[in-house]
């Protein structure tokens, strides 16, 4: 491909992505408006209650409440393009400050089970082709296709009645125990939601890889580096993985939202102080500008995982490269 | 003098979901080093499962039900993966008949065949093995072999591929090469170079070879000994020059009678009628008694037995036998007779 | 002489765009001409363009440049082919190569023959749409019993006598047929080239043939034009071009034909073509035998 080619290219991509993040806040930021509930009462707690109607028009104006919802929103953008998100309602805080508290619980969380799934997902997926319709590879397939059928919600409720409520061993919520915080500690509160996470993905992605090798194992040149001499293992590993992997990282690079959306669920029900249970009190309480502050961001990492595993697509993937470039030259005969 | 390759009443069937087909039922012949025999018959007759059992290619739905394979004295049905692995590529090796699917599309050519030089010499240094990969692909006729080897195939043409395929069945110095329809997915024009250079590499190397076709052209081009199979069944095999010139099986007749060639003139084809039998539940017999005009009423009860006509030409039918009556056969003496 | 032309190709170009700069040029000035009643053959290897005139042909390609005249009518051209669309949908019929992925496999067979008598509503001659597909395939060496069967239960040779029954029951004039035997085996090819050549004789239609194997040409085609890259490098009379070959590249093709015999096969040294003298225009060397020269 030619030099200027790819700057377009990539130029592209880049304004596609702006387009993208610019649509994302007006929606979120007007359909969160539309949703009913005070905004109020994230501020002022139960003193809402006791408001008279000139206290409330006094707070609504102080919090920029009592414009129209456009006016808003201009505002809300012009301060987000210097990077002023604004306060959070509930916690009287820079929003940023609210959310650098939490991210990282976030992070270890999703971080850790997106990394799990990544490695152990391609290699089920290779053991089940290899075993291909035998025992294993069926035990493995119906057991993966009921584990991800479970919801993540009664997984956990079913994990913290077994191992946290019965046999005591891990605890139930938090991200450490109260007063402790050593890494050890940090680690036996991640283990339940953990569990979940990659329960609750990885098989889909295992199959993904099973049917995809598969695939590649039924193709000619498969049959010709074994009567090479090569043995089935290498065939397996050397051929159909290699030429598996660039549609495999693709699907990977959509996965993290997948992930990340799963965590936020597993989050709330273990009250895994995370951006999870952060959005979900934002938008039960109407705190605006964490609600958007924390969409945007789950927005953007979405945004830019697909745009990702478009360029994956289309540029890693030597098929469809050689394919534009290599034909007319065509190597002949005499 | 022991034959190199020797295949001893072998029988295979596909396990599926239909019941089980007969895929090759009670093969025998054998092959010389540096002969090359030809296996002819329609698709679905077996010949290319015939290929790939020797090879220990076949799919898991098949099994080897009978009978034994000697390849260089050992017997291939008793050996595991293991040993199999270890003698493709060097004892024996194959080239296929589409050059479009059967190179890794996203593996440099020269990486293909150096994997195949890898795995009978494991220890080489890169330049060394720089050096046999060109030296291969020379052999085969691609030129300037430095420059092309670190293209993909999608740079190749469909005879430049097959050049590569063979480079890569070549690299292990075989002493049989299978040829399953090498030349049925190439323009006309290169079909010729492509038997060419196979012969002309065989006789260079003193490789045994066994070509898989459909096409009598093919045959009389490349074929020392000629095998026609027929319904999983081997009904007639002979040099090339008997079986052309003196063939005694009515399926060989017919095959030859309804080339275009030997119908110029004539208002149509003198085609073999009906089609071949699924090898579900074949049939009581000979297999071709249906579509044999010249079928007698033994052919229907039971499957006629290999009759020799001379110490290298065999055919399986009742004709020959002495108590049949006497038919000139309708073909024979190739094209001026 | 004063044969009717049924239709007339003339100056045909297609291109296929490549990436958005490059294209291939698949069809480049192509002119030829089948007569009514003749089976007119067009060869050349795999990439030569003429399935892709087939396909222009059948309207199923636009073709950039060109005319194509069908009965006198511009078929590519839009006004000309609504007007006459009943017409020119029911008298011209396409058979494919591989019938087993071009017939759908989920009607029976005897829908799949009536299916066009349906769409064109057309009163089947003899009583009901079932009846008339009994007698196609009859016709075409078909058992009845495999009226009510699906096309996977059928083999090759099947799938492709339903395939060229169906396009019989239109009654067309023009059959066109893209390759209809190189994906059946050498016993089943000769069976539906006879009946290639039965019908054509009982119905009289003009028939387009589009096929690799040179051999099978010389045996049913009237007329032949060979193609090379996209460019008709000679047209003529079969048994006259195919005994005196003009082009270079007719003569390589005709001389990488297999010959059925041992000893005049290893004679045999095909000559090859290098790819020169594509340039030029179609001269008449003999009566009705064009080939392509250089000017001057």
């Amino acid at each position: 491909m030619a030099k200027g080619n790819t700057f377009l290219y990539y130029g592209k991509k880049l304004l596609l992505f702006f387009v993208s993040v610019f649509v994302l806040s007006a929606v979120v930021f007007f359909v969160s408006r539309l949703a009913p509930g005070d905004p109020l009462r994230a501020y002022y707690g139960d003193r809402v209650e006791k408001m008279s109607p000139q206290e409330r028009a006094w707070a609504e104006e102080r919090l920029g409440l009592d414009e129209p919802i456009a006016v808003q929103y201009a505002r809300w953008l012009g301060g987000a393009l210097r990077g002023d998100f604004g306060i959070s309602y509930k916690y009287k805080l820079d929003v940023w400050e609210v959310i650098r508290s939490r991210v990282g619980n976030t992070l270890l969380l999703g971080g850790t089970g997106f990394v799990l799934i990544f490695t152990l997902a391609p290699l089920l997926g290779v053991l089940c082709a290899w075993q291909e319709d035998r025992a294993l590879d069926r035990l493995v397939c119906k057991a993966g296709t009921v584990s991800s059928c479970i919801p993540e919600f009664w997984l956990s409720l079913v994990l913290i009645l077994v191992f946290a409520a019965g046999l005591r061993w891990l605890p139930s919520s938090g991200a450490y125990s109260i007063g402790g915080g050593g890494a050890a500690d940090r680690a036996v509160h991640l283990i339940l939601p953990l569990a979940v996470v990659v329960i609750g993905h990885l098989w889909y992605y295992a199959y993904m890889v099973r049917n995809r090798i598969l695939e590649e194992v039924r193709a000619d040149y498969v049959l010709l580096a074994r009567s090479k001499g090569l043995p089935r293992r290498r065939v397996l590993f050397r051929h159909c993985l290699r030429n598996a992997a660039p549609s495999y990282l693709s699907l990977m690079a959509v996965s993290v939202p997948h992930v990340l959306g799963g965590t936020y669920i597993v989050e709330t029900v273990f009250s895994y102080p995370g951006l999870g249970t952060l959005s979900y009190e934002s938008a039960r309480y109407k705190d605006y500008n964490l609600l958007m502050l924390l969409c945007m961001l789950s927005g953007i990492l979405v945004i830019v995982c697909s745009i990702l595993a478009q360029v994956i697509n289309e540029q890693i993937d030597p098929r469809l490269r050689t394919r534009e470039a290599a034909e007319p030259p065509e190597v002949t005969e005499r | 003098m022991p034959e190199l390759l020797e295949v001893n009443h072998l029988s295979v069937s596909f396990f599926t979901g239909g019941g089980e087909v007969q895929a090759v039922r009670d093969v025998s012949f054998s092959l010389g080093a540096g002969e090359v025999l030809a296996v002819v018959g329609e698709s679905g007759c077996g010949k290319s499962v015939l290929c790939r059992s020797i090879m220990g290619l076949l799919p898991r739905t098949a099994r080897i039900k009978s009978g034994s394979i000697l390849a260089a004295g050992r017997d291939i049905t008793a050996c595991g993966e293991r040993e199999l692995c270890r003698l493709r590529g060097s004892l024996f090796s194959m080239v296929f008949q589409d050059p479009m699917t059967s190179l890794n599309p996203v593996m440099s050519v020269g990486a293909q065949i150096a994997e195949a030089v890898r795995a009978r010499q494991p220890g080489l240094s890169r330049s060394a093995l720089r050096g046999r990969v060109a030296e291969l692909m020379e052999l085969v006729g691609i030129d300037r072999p430095e420059e092309r080897m670190d293209l993909c195939p999608a740079g190749f043409s469909g005879g430049m591929r097959q050049r590569s395929v063979m480079a890569i069945a070549l690299a292990g110095n075989p002493r049989i090469l299978f040829a399953d329809e090498p030349t049925t997915a190439l323009d006309v024009t290169i079909q010729a170079q492509i038997l060419d250079l196979l012969r002309e590499i065989q006789g260079k190397l003193g490789t045994a070879a066994v070509f898989v076709t459909h096409d009598l052209g093919v045959v009389a081009r490349v074929a020392d000994r000629v095998a026609v199979m027929y319904a999983g069944r081997i009904v007639e095999t002979g040099t090339a020059e008997e079986i052309f010139y003196d063939p005694r099986h009515p399926y060989t007749w017919g095959l030859l009678q309804a080339l275009p060639a030997l119908n110029r003139g004539r208002d149509s084809l003198r085609a073999i009628p009906g089609m071949p039998p699924t090898l579900i539940d074949p049939p009581r017999g000979d297999a071709f008694a249906c579509r044999n005009a010249f079928a007698l009423a033994i052919d229907y009860e039971q499957a006629p037995p290999m009759f020799r006509v001379t110490d290298t030409h065999y055919a399986a039918t009742w004709l020959l036998d002495e108590r049949a009556p006497r038919i000139t056969p309708p073909v024979g003496g190739g094209l001026d007779g | 002489m004063a044969e009717e032309i049924l239709l007339e190709v003339q100056d045909l170009t297609h291109l296929f765009p490549l990436t958005k700069r490059a294209v291939v040029r698949a069809v480049d000035g192509v002119s030829f001409q089948v007569r009514r009643g003749e089976i007119f053959g067009l060869v050349g290897e795999s990439g030569s363009g003429k399935s892709t005139v087939a396909r222009c042909v059948m309207n199923l390609y636009r073709p950039r440049g060109g005319r194509i005249l069908y009965k006198g009518i511009d078929v590519c051209d839009p006004a000309a082919f609504r007007a006459n669309r009943r017409m020119l949908q029911r008298t011209r019929q396409m058979i494919f190569q591989d019938s087993g992925s071009s017939l759908n496999q989920r009607m029976r067979v005897w829908e799949i023959i009536a299916e066009p008598l349906r769409i064109q509503r057309i009163a089947p001659p003899r009583g009901s749409l079932r009846e008339e597909a009994a007698f196609q395939m009859h016709y075409v060496g078909l058992d009845a019993g495999y009226l009510d069967r699906y096309p996977p239960e059928l083999s090759g040779g099947q799938r492709q006598r339903v395939a060229i029954a169906r396009a019989l029951a239109m009654e067309p004039e023009l059959l066109v047929a893209d390759e209809p035997i190189a994906s059946l085996d050498v016993s089943i090819q000769a069976q539906i080239v006879n009946l290639f050549k039965h019908l054509q004789q009982e119905h009289g239609f003009s028939f387009l043939f589009i096929a690799h194997d040179l051999a099978m040409v010389e045996f049913l085609c009237d007329r032949v034009g060979v193609m090379y890259r996209g460019r008709l490098v000679e047209a003529g009379p079969a048994a006259e071009v195919f005994a005196h070959p003009g082009h270079p590249y007719t003569r390589a093709l005709l001389s990488s034909i297999p010959i059925p015999d041992p000893r005049r096969e290893r004679a045999r040294r095909p000559e090859i073509f290098s790819g020169e003298a594509l340039g030029g225009r179609l001269a008449e060397t003999g009566p009705g035998h064009y080939v392509l020269r250089e000017e001057g």
